[in-house]
Order: C-alpha cells, then sequence, then structure tokens
C-alpha cells in the first residue's frame, strides 16, 4: 500500500545577545536563560507559516514553495517556551529545515535564530523527544537537590499517564 | 493552573483538515474526525497573564527583563513542567481517540477473539459499554453459547447409560468431597470396584453426614482433597521418598498418575504451555510472547523495572538432612562428602547439579533443594550411605516454594503478607518473630535491587502470617512508606543475625498442621468472612489460621518457602497485584543467560542429567529437521569450506544437533595419545597439535592385533569416532587441579581415546563484532601466530576506516584461509547463545577444554565462534565462570 509519508521537524527559537554582555559575574544558568526568552504573542502560528514560505520562495524559487508546502502543517507552537513542531512531507522536509535555518525574523521580531532539534517520521516519536529534550534542559539548570525533587514530580506525571 | 490560561491551537489547524466537500459524511464520522481532531491537538500555556501577573507582583522589575520577555528560572521550569504534561496528555489522548470500541485499549494480555461480537470475551468491568457500542453500530450481539443450538450428538444406548451413571457418581463424589469426606476404601483402587457398590457406598456416607448437626467435620483424614491418607502425607517419611500426591478430583486422577500436578497446576495449565518432566508437569512457557518482557522486568539491571515475574518453584524437589545425634553432630562433616564449594552435588568423584542450602537449625538440621531430576538419585544416596549417622526427609509434598524476579517483589508481596497478631502471643511478638516482619516491610519500602543486598546464602526473613486469601484486595499497608530507613544499619542486621528458627521449625514441623489447615477453612467460607466485615483489608474470620512463610535469596532473585498447600492462594494473590507476570522453564533459563548464569541441566553437560539432554534434544532437532521439505532444510553434509582444504570429506563436523563433546573427547585424547606416543620415543623436538598430519596419503588404515584402529593421522581419529561412538557415558568432566595434572602426566593408552574422560571448564563469551552466536556452535581456540598476524588487529580495530566503520570488503581480502582455524583448534561447544537484550550484543555460555591442556600455544583470552551449518567465524573475548 503507498501512502504519502511525513516529517515533523522540532525546532525551537533561540535570541542571541545584541549588546555585549559581561558573562564573568554569571553562572551557566543565567547564560543559558539570557538566550532563551518568550516569543512575544505577535507572533502567532499564522505569523511563522507565512514567514517561513516567504523564506522558502526567497530561497528556492515557486518551486520550491510548491513542493515544500504540499504537506505543510504547524502541528504545535508555544510561546512561552519557543518550541514548535511542523509537519511536512518526507521527500521535501529538505526545504522545511533549510528554510527555518535560514530565518532571520519573525513578524516584527528580529535579532533570532530558528535551532533545528530533531526531525522524526512520526508524531509520537518527535512527541517523546521532546519530553526527553526538555527534561535534560531542566536537569541541566536546576541543581542537584531540587532536581531530585523534580524527577519525583515529573515520575510521578509519567505514571500516572501509563496507568490511565 | 487556572483554566483560561491555555489555549488550544485548534483553530489554526483545522483549516488545514478541510474535508473533501464532494464526499458527504454521516455524523457519527463527523463526530469521530471531530473527536480525532481534539485529541490531537496540543494544549499550549498563554504569555499574557503571566506577564501581567508578573507585572502586577512587581511593579520595580527590571525593565530589560520585562520587555524583552527574558525568562526567569521558575518561570522556565513551571513552562518546560507545562509542556511535557500537555506532550503527555496528547501521546495519550491520540492513542485513546482513534479506538471507537473498547475492548481496543486492552492489554495484550486481556485481548481475546470474537470480542466484537461476544461481550462474554471483555472484562466485566468493561462490558456495559461494549455492549453500548454494539447497539449504536447496530451489531448483533452473542454470548457465546452457540454451541447449545447445535444438534446433540446420538449416543447408543449403551453409551448412554454410561454417561448418566457417571455423571450421577460424580455428582455423590462431589457431594462427599464438599463434605470433605470421601469413601472408606482407597481412592486409588476405585475404579476397580462394581459401579453399583460406588453408588451404595457413596450414598451411605453423603446420608450418614446429612443426619450430623450442620455438617461439623469430625474427621479430615480419608478426604479426597487431601491425599489418601492425611495423616501418612502429614508425617513425612524418614529415609523414603514420599509418593506421588493423589488427585484433588477423581475426574482427574488418570493424569496424575505418573506426572505430578504442582498446586498451580490448573491455574498454569490455562495460560502456559505445560511439559512433563522429571514426574513432574511443569510450566515450561506462557502462552503469551514474553522475551522482552521477562529481560525487562526480570534482569538483575533492571532495578528500575516496575513490575517482577514469579514461577511455581514447587517441582524443585526439597528435602531435610538431619543429625540422628543432636548433642554433637557431625552433619556438616559428612555432607560434605557430597556437597563440594557448598554450592554442587559430587557423588563418587562425579558432579551431578547444583544445591541450594538452607540451616534449619545450626548444626544439626539441613534443608536441600534440589533440581527434580537429580532429586531421587541424591535422596537415595544419602539415604542409604549416612542411614546410621543422618535421617533424611523428604518434603517435596509438604513444603512448597515460589520463585520471584524483578525489581518490585518485595513490594508485591508486602502488599499480599499481613502479620497474624492474634496466634503470636506476647512473649513471641516482643522477640524475633516481630523483627523479621518489620525487617522485612523496612525492606520492601526501599530495596528495589537485589544485589544491594549482602550475598550470604544465609540470608532469610522468616514470619508468620495469615490466610492470603482474607485480603480482599492485595495493597501496601497503610503505615508503608512512613518508615525511617538507615540502609547501613539494616544490612549490619542482616549480616549479624541468627535466622529465625522458630519459623523454620514450625514450617518443617513433622506434623501436618499447615496440611490440614487449608481443609479446616476452604475459599468460600474465608471471602465471606472477609466480605462480611467491612474493613476487608484488616480483619478475617479464620484467626486461627497461621501460615510460617521464609523469603530467603537465590543467585537471580528471591524465594518464598511455605506450605504445600498454601502455595495456591498466596499465588492467586499475587497475580491480583497489577504488573507481575508469570514465567516458566524457559523464561528462568533466559534470565540465567542474560546474567551469565550457568543454567541447570542445559549448561551443565557434564553431569549426567545436562548430557542426556543435550542427547535428547539433539534427538528431537533432527526429528523436526528430518520432517522438513528438501528445500527448506540446511544440508549440513554439504557446506563447504568447512575445513573443506584439511578433511577428506565436506559438511559440519560431528553431530550438527548437539554439543557433540563425543567427538571433543574423542579428538583432543587422540592428539594427547599421537603426541604422547610420538614424542616419548627420543624426539627432541617435541611434536605440537598442528603438527600432527590430518590425511597420511602414503599409507592405508592400519589395525593392531586387537583389530583397533592405528592413530597416524587426525582422519584417523574421526574414522574411529565414527565408528565407535555410541552415546552411553558422559565423555567430559568438569575441570579441577586433581584431574587437570593427571591429564597432563600421564601417558595414554589407545583404549583410553574412547573411555578417558576430557576435562573443560565453563566460559562466557562476548562478540567483539559482529556476532549471533546461536546453541551448539562451535568454538575454536586462536594460535599465537594467527592471532598475532590477523586477529589481533581486529581486536584493536585497527583495520577500521577513521570514520570509525569497519571496512568489511578489507576484512575479507585479508582474511585468507590460513588465519582460519584448523579442525584440531576446535576446543569446545557453546551450550546457550543468543543476542543478548542486556549487553547489547551477541554473548554466549560455552564449555572448552582448559588452556593448560592444549598442546599448542594458543591466544588466552580469545576465541573464534562457528555456528552450525555456516562457514563464517566471528571473534569472541572469553572470560571465565565460577562454579
Amino acid at each position: 500500500m503507498v501512502r504519502f509519508k511525513s516529517r515533523y521537524v522540532l525546532f525551537e527559537i533561540i535570541y542571541p545577545l545584541t549588546e555585549e554582555v559581561d558573562m564573568s559575574g554569571l553562572s551557566s544558568n543565567d547564560i543559558k536563560l539570557l538566550f532563551h526568552k518568550y516569543t512575544p504573542t505577535e507572533v502567532t502560528p499564522k505569523v511563522i507559516m507565512t514567514d517561513l514560505k516567504k523564506i522558502i520562495q526567497l530561497y528556492f524559487g515557486d518551486v520550491g514553495l510548491g513542493h515544500s508546502t504540499s504537506m505543510f502543517q504547524l502541528k504545535y507552537f508555544s510561546n512561552k517556551t519557543s518550541t514548535g513542531i511542523i509537519r511536512c512531507s518526507r521527500e521535501d522536509c529538505g526545504y522545511i529545515i533549510s528554510g527555518l535555518t535560514l530565518m532571520t525574523k519573525l513578524g516584527a521580531q528580529k535579532n533570532m535564530i530558528v535551532n533545528v532539534i530533531k526531525v522524526s517520521g512520526t508524531m509520537k516519536k518527535i512527541e517523546e523527544f521532546a519530553i526527553k529534550w526538555s527534561k535534560d534542559n531542566l536537569k541541566q539548570i536546576i541543581n542537584e537537590k531540587e532536581n531530585r525533587l523534580f524527577e519525583q514530580r515529573i515520575l510521578s506525571i509519567t505514571r500516572k499517564e501509563n496507568e490511565k | 493552573m487556572s483554566a483560561n490560561n491555555f489555549n488550544t491551537s485548534s483553530s489554526y489547524n483545522s483549516s488545514n483538515h478541510k474535508n473533501n466537500p464532494r464526499r458527504k459524511f454521516n455524523e457519527n464520522q463527523q463526530k469521530k474526525f471531530q473527536r480525532v481532531r481534539n485529541a490531537r491537538t496540543i494544549r499550549t500555556e498563554i504569555i499574557q497573564d503571566i506577564r501581567q501577573t508578573r507585572r502586577q507582583r512587581n511593579n520595580n522589575a527590571n525593565v530589560f527583563s520585562e520587555d524583552a520577555g527574558v525568562l526567569k528560572l521558575p518561570e522556565f521550569i513551571s513552562s518546560r513542567e507545562f509542556e511535557i504534561k500537555q506532550l503527555q496528555n496528547a501521546m495519550h489522548n491520540s492513542k485513546k481517540s482513534s479506538s471507537t470500541r473498547v475492548f481496543q485499549d486492552l492489554p495484550r494480555k486481556l485481548r481475546r477473539r470474537t470480542a466484537s461480537h461476544n461481550v462474554k470475551r471483555i472484562p466485566k468491568r468493561l462490558r456495559k459499554r461494549a455492549l453500548n457500542e454494539m447497539k449504536k453500530s447496530s451489531q448483533s450481539i452473542t454470548t457465546g453459547n452457540t454451541h447449545l443450538l447445535k444438534d446433540k450428538p446420538h449416543y447408543t444406548k449403551k453409551q448412554l447409560y454410561k454417561l448418566k451413571m457417571s455423571v450421577k457418581l460424580l455428582r455423590l463424589a462431589t457431594k462427599s468431597k464438599h463434605m470433605r469426606y470421601s469413601i472408606n476404601y482407597e481412592t486409588k483402587n476405585f475404579k476397580k470396584y462394581q459401579l453399583r457398590r460406588k453408588f451404595r457406598d457413596l450414598k451411605k456416607l453423603v446420608n450418614m453426614h446429612k443426619n450430623l448437626k450442620d455438617g461439623k467435620i469430625t474427621s479430615i483424614k480419608n478426604s479426597v482433597f487431601s491425599f489418601k491418607n492425611a495423616e501418612e502425607i502429614s508425617t513425612p517419611h524418614a529415609n523414603q521418598l514420599a509418593p506421588l500426591p493423589l488427585a484433588k478430583s477423581i475426574k482427574y486422577m488418570k493424569r496424575q498418575k505418573k506426572y505430578a500436578w504442582l498446586p498451580t497446576h490448573v491455574w498454569n495449565s490455562k495460560r502456559s504451555h505445560m511439559i512433563k518432566v522429571w514426574g513432574k508437569n511443569i510450566a515450561y512457557t506462557p502462552t503469551q510472547k514474553c522475551f522482552r518482557l521477562t529481560h525487562r522486568l526480570g534482569n538483575a539491571n533492571s532495578c528500575l523495572s516496575d513490575g517482577c515475574l514469579m514461577e511455581d518453584s514447587c517441582y524443585r524437589g526439597k528435602m531435610v538432612v538431619s543429625s540422628n545425634n543432636c548433642t554433637e553432630s557431625n552433619l556438616p562433616k559428612l555432607l560434605s562428602q557430597i556437597i563440594k564449594n557448598k554450592n554442587k552435588i559430587v557423588i563418587d568423584g562425579k558432579v551431578l547439579g547444583p544445591v541450594d542450602l538452607y540451616w534449619i537449625e545450626k548444626p544439626s538440621k539441613l534443608l536441600l533443594i534440589l533440581h527434580p531430576s537429580i532429586y531421587a538419585t541424591v535422596f537415595n544416596y544419602i539415604a542409604s550411605k549416612f542411614t546410621e549417622y543422618l535421617c533424611v526427609t523428604d518434603f517435596q509434598y509438604n513444603i512448597g516454594s515460589i520463585d520471584l524476579f524483578g525489581a518490585t517483589v518485595l513490594q508485591t508481596l508486602a502488599k499480599v503478607l499481613r502479620r497474624e497478631f492474634d496466634i503470636v502471643n506476647i512473649e513471641h511478638r516482643s522477640s524475633s518473630l516481630n523483627d523479621d516482619y518489620q525487617l522485612f516491610m523496612q525492606l520492601a519500602s526501599n530495596v528495589r535491587d537485589i544485589n544491594a543486598l549482602p550475598i550470604s546464602k544465609d540470608f532469610n526473613l522468616g514470619f508468620i502470617v495469615k490466610d492470603p486469601r482474607s485480603l480482599k484486595r492485595p495493597q501496601l499497608p497503610k503505615d508503608f512508606n512512613n518508615k525511617v530507613f538507615n540502609f547501613d544499619e539494616v544490612i549490619q542486621l542482616l549480616e549479624n543475625r541468627d535466622s529465625n528458627s522458630d519459623v523454620w521449625k514450625n514450617l518443617f514441623t513433622m506434623e501436618g498442621k499447615h496440611h490440614t489447615d487449608i481443609l479446616r477453612f476452604p475459599s468460600k467460607s474465608t471471602t465471606k468472612g472477609s466480605e462480611s466485615t467491612q474493613s476487608g483489608n484488616t480483619d478475617n474470620s479464620n484467626s486461627a489460621v497461621s501460615i510460617p512463610l521464609i523469603i530467603t535469596k537465590t543467585t537471580l532473585g528471591w524465594r518464598v518457602l511455605l506450605p504445600y498447600h498454601w502455595v495456591l492462594p498466596l499465588w492467586n494473590k499475587l497475580n491480583k497485584v497489577p504488573r507481575t507476570y508469570h514465567i516458566g522453564l524457559k523464561q528462568e533459563q533466559q534470565l540465567h543467560y542474560e546474567q551469565n548464569k550457568l543454567y541447570f541441566p542445559h549448561d551443565w553437560p557434564f553431569t549426567p542429567m545436562g548430557y542426556q539432554l543435550n542427547c535428547n534434544e539433539a534427538a528431537a532437532k533432527k526429528e523436526v529437521w528430518e520432517r522438513k521439505p528438501f528445500s527448506k532444510k540446511i544440508n549440513y553434509q554439504k557446506i563447504d569450506s568447512i575445513h573443506e582444504e584439511e578433511l577428506p570429506y565436506c559438511g559440519e563436523i560431528g553431530d550438527w544437533f548437539c554439543c557433540d563433546w563425543k567427538l571433543l573427547q574423542f579428538l583432543h585424547n587422540g592428539i594427547n595419545y599421537y603426541l604422547s606416543s610420538n614424542n616419548c620415543s627420543g624426539n627432541n623436538n617435541a611434536l605440537t597439535a598442528i603438527d600432527i598430519p590430518i590425511v597420511n596419503a602414503a599409507k592405508t588404515t592400519q589395525f593392531d592385533n586387537q583389530n583397533i584402529r592405528n592413530i597416524t593421522c587426525i582422519v584417523d581419529i574421526f574414522e574411529l569416532y565414527k565408528e565407535t561412538h555410541t552415546a552411553v557415558d558422559v565423555p567430559i568432566e568438569l575441570f579441577n587441579v586433581k584431574n587437570g595434572t593427571e591429564n597432563n602426566l600421564n601417558l595414554l593408552q589407545k583404549h583410553d581415546i574412547v573411555t578417558k574422560r576430557l576435562p573443560i571448564i565453563p566460559i562466557k563469551f562476548e562478540a567483539i563484532d559482529r556476532g549471533h552466536p546461536l546453541d551448539n556452535a562451535r568454538i575454536y581456540a586462536i594460535s599465537r601466530s594467527k592471532w598475532e598476524d590477523y586477529w589481533q588487529l581486529i581486536v584493536s580495530k585497527s583495520l577500521k576506516t577513521p570514520s570509525g566503520k569497519t571496512d568489511h570488503e578489507s576484512y575479507k581480502e585479508m582474511l585468507s584461509s590460513k588465519y582460519l582455524p584448523k579442525i584440531q583448534d576446535l576446543v569446545g561447544f557453546v551450550t546457550c547463545g543468543t543476542f543478548n537484550l542486556s549487553s547489547g550484543k551477541g554473548t554466549c555460555i560455552g564449555m572448552v577444554v582448559p588452556q593448560e591442556l592444549l598442546k599448542y600455544d594458543y591466544s588466552s583470552s580469545h576465541y573464534l565462534i562457528r555456528n552450525t551449518g555456516t562457514n563464517s567465524y566471528r571473534i569472541f573475548k572469553s572470560s571465565p565462570i565460577k562454579i
């Protein structure tokens, strides 16, 4: 049986520093936090879609745009954590990934980088990875004592989900 | 988090989900689409509200952080946490939403065929929903009684009469059984009596006891449910093997004549494939697939797993050896004659098998737990050899046991076991009894990894529990997690304590109290009692029932010892705990393999039992192989390039369905004989195994005076093997210092080639690169020169490309036949091997001839392994196994 295969792309938006900041007094946590910000509410999923399409048209022309938008869909985007999941067709996910990396602005928001984290074949696996990735991120930031409490909390969530 | 803190992303998704306008969907379909769509959306947190609250909370906040949206640590954490939760929810919901029928969500082990239209195939709690769903889709409903509508078979009058009579008879027998009585004569010979006499006697019996007031039980001696005589079984015989227990039910008596049913037989036979071996009917493997499950739950490394495995290990024989003279016990000294190294039985210099030892009373009473295949031999040996000093008692149908593996074993037990307060008097409560139960609960609440506990064999916890049936639902005691736990303290306590001798004595009593307990309180009355009391989990009506129970450690897991008849009630309750699974012999072997432990009898080929099993399995495999059509089976005889250049015949060497120990014995003894007879004739340059010619082209075969072949080359050895090999005696033995030196010093005579046993040692192998070893694979040693020229390069990975990948083409080019092993390098066989999930590569357990006895310079730590029927060799790293 032939079916259309898709790819899911997990990405995050990072905000590099515009001015020079003296990092000497900062801990690794602070530095990490410096690069992560809320995405302003003006950046809606619609804005992301149109901007990405514009970029693809600019760099790959009409053919590239036509190819890449065949199964193009934003599955998830959270302004708070600046992470999102895009669905695209398997053959043309290259356009999407390169389009994402070439983005320099989102609506009025300038000075940002899109970081493509993971490409996967199913929604489930990309969600699983997103969970793992967020957990790893958190583990780095939280110190050990808190980490243990946090682990318990997260574990308890996972367990409940399993029992349902 | 308040409800208005998130929105859904469905609004922008729906535009892409537009249905084809030409196709129309009915209401149900549309509803389903909607449901799926809703389930697939992932909630996101709204950012605005939090900003506002922050503004409200802190008006003087840092301008930079507010406007640019820089995160603060707690917010970062909370937002990530929210995201994780939502992603998890999304995964869960999208899985649920796609199913339209209730049984689609059920776990695999609860799924049944025809569940779509037969409600009885669905668990009770879901039947209402299932019926509703069926009504909705106007589906026909059956209840599985179709066979009643079929035409009844026609019987002849004779058949009809027989059937009627048997029904009548069974009815009477059941009645008498429920009254806890049976016919007065031995049930064993029941069949011989005439039908009318049977009726008469049974009726008489039933009528007699009907007249008794409220069916009071006066005697339980001759109950069918117990054994042919309750007294007889309750007092185990000294120095005599116990007879097979008689069946609980007359109907199934005949099936248990040769092979005893274990207490959980009926339960297991519904859920496992059974195997009749060693006088027992044992669960071989569950009908459900469970290779990965066993690995995940039972592996020692998986201490974070969330379940446990259990096996009814009543099939293991249990005997108690006690000293006749209590004051001056010579028990350890006497038993040391047959038990070596505290873990294996050695009789007349021959290893028989493993043994588990537990002290009941130091130093005069010892419990031996043995594999059923060697049980009778050992029992009879002790009974006959040490009659004057020792008394040995057969407890195999008096004491039962359950083996448990996995991380949550102790927790699972804690859910089921409750101490009986009423029967323990105050004196006891303050003494050791109390301690053991407390200790057990402490361990249960904190210990998940069995390896964390001390290795000492004496570790055991004994206490008295109440009837497990009285618990309505297995659950942890209320104060379970409140205990303060100091691990070091507990460990110290465990190491410096004596085992609870009261419980041990109570369990191994010569009186049959525990057997009759269960007769006095059959299940119905017990459950009734607990249901009548509202608190259920704490109270029961049968406070008099007390079960002595001991928890011990085995090499891989835990073992619970308790009276034979209490195994089933405990087993049933344990199976009510979520995430517990039953396993069989096959899984036990798998667990042993994964932890590189030898499993008896498969990995003990130097014992008579192990060798016999090897031969039997080969015969069975051969039969299967022969039944296959030509196109579907490997033609072992025609596989080329297995020692093709050396031997005059092609194909696999030896018997390809088993580990051909006989061949190994002939080969190595033959080489030894050849070398010893040629080297001693004043030759200065001592010959080695490699120097022996394969074929002597100049000469034809010569025979000596006794018409035995002269050994002049390797082919002669093979011809001798073909002529004389018959699987009678065990051709190998376990290597030790004694037989090692003997082998090196003594010059062999020609008949020694056939008779002298070859010493071998157990080794575990681990693939270095590729390799998937299978059972019966051939093991070759690597000679020093080949090792240095070629194989060392492979091990050191210097042949790899800079990117780290192996260049298999260049391997092949380099690998000419001169680096492959010769026939003389064959040193052993793999007894158990496959891809090991716990180490992520091919591993195997095998037996090889130790380096000390080989007549050539070999690499000590690496071997080549070749599966039967193939001609590719893989390199493996070896390390010894302690036995």
